[in-house]
């Protein structure tokens, strides 16, 4: 036989005819891979002790922040939809959620959100007063409500609100106002005010 | 696959890697067993024979050097001492001779007689080989061994293969004809 291509189809015949009746049976491969997979797991487990305990310590971290961060979350929206006083224990938590609020809101929305803490802040000095309580306390919430009403102010000028409404936001501020209020800090708004066209 | 998927493959076994074992037994208990078939003649040794080499392989995967040599021919040789060792605790070489035995593999539509006296033609040939012709021609034929991997199992040039296994190869189709 000098056909190349017929000896090739000889050959192939030759190597199927072998391999069919030299093949394991797939009952056979089938016991004799679990028998291997089964010998590989248990020459490889004490290496992979340390790293299957290194996973579940990291496991365990990241439930523990989870569980933290969730706590805290929850208790500041807790104490910010309250409204709790400043002797509340839970005090920082409210303005803490406060700040993030401003930080996750619109421009549009950040007006506003001023404007209520500044009237937030002038309803708890009012509280303390009635409470007696230190005037350092108070000072520091004055000087947040300050803060608060220029912000508002700040903003509405930089997001070019309209004149009315412009005057309507002023007015707001300085009605919820009282005497708690030091003058310096009235007249500072007053100005601001002015300055915005009013 | 090629020489480097296998080399990758071992390295990951090396790690315990549970996918990359099973995918190398896949590749390699089918050839294994024919090849320890044709060698031993005994199905239950066969399978004994290849068993073995895998546990061989879990025990010694750790001193493949993938730097030092590719994997299939060190996995080979693995396989060839085996069945050295086999041979001198056992008894003396036997080649394909047990038909008998070797006929309860063949599905019912194969087994017909025509087939086995076409099989049994075959392996008469080969019995009268030479043990490296013999050899040869197992890994040529009952595995899917390249020119390359297999000249690497035997120490031989892979022209000097090549020109043995065309020898091979005339002499059982010439024979069968």
């Amino acid at each position: 036989m000098n056909n190349p291509i017929k000896e090739k189809l000889k050959e192939r015949k030759i190597r199927r005819l072998l391999r069919r009746h030299f093949d394991p049976s797939d009952e056979f491969l089938r016991s004799s891979r679990s028998d291997f997979l089964d010998a590989v797991q248990k020459e490889f487990e004490v290496a992979r002790v340390p790293i299957h305990h290194h996973v579940i310590r990291w496991r365990y971290a990241l439930m523990a922040v989870l569980i933290a961060t969730m706590s805290t979350a929850g208790v500041m929206t807790y104490a910010d939809v309250a409204n709790v006083p400043p002797t509340h224990p839970l005090y920082q938590f409210k303005r803490v959620s406060e700040q993030i609020r401003l930080d996750f809101s619109t421009p549009q929305k950040q007006v506003q959100l001023h404007q209520d803490f500044a009237a937030r802040r002038v309803q708890e000095i009012q509280e303390l007063r009635q409470a007696s309580e230190s005037m350092e306390t108070i000072q520091g919430l004055t000087d947040d409500f300050q803060h608060e009403a220029e912000r508002t102010i700040d903003q509405a000028q930089k997001l070019n609100f309209q004149k009315s409404k412009r005057k309507i936001i002023c007015q707001t501020i300085l009605n919820s106002v009282d005497h708690a209020i030091k003058a310096d800090k009235l007249v500072k708004i007053q100005v601001r005010c002015q300055s915005l066209g009013q | 696959m090629s020489s480097k998927d296998f080399n990758n493959l071992a390295k990951r076994l090396k790690t315990g890697d549970a996918k990359a074992a099973g995918t190398i037994f896949d590749n390699f208990a089918p050839q294994l067993h024919r090849f320890f078939m044709a060698r031993t003649s005994q199905r239950e040794t066969a399978q004994d024979l290849t068993q073995e080499v895998f546990l061989k392989l879990v025990r010694n995967i750790k001193q493949f050097d993938p730097e030092a040599g590719d994997f299939t021919p060190w996995f080979w040789r693995v396989a060839h001492n085996t069945l050295i060792d086999h041979f001198r605790q056992k008894k003396p070489q036997q080649y394909l001779t047990d038909m008998e035995r070797e006929g309860e593999n063949i599905p019912d539509a194969m087994d017909s007689t025509a087939v086995r006296a076409e099989l049994r033609e075959v392996l008469e040939i080969v019995k009268m080989f030479s043990e490296e012709e013999q050899e040869i021609f197992e890994m040529y034929f009952l595995t899917d061994m390249a020119y390359a991997e297999i000249a690497k199992v035997t120490g031989k040039s892979e022209s000097n293969l090549r020109v043995i296994i065309h020898r091979i190869r005339q002499k059982i189709i010439k024979r069968h004809e």
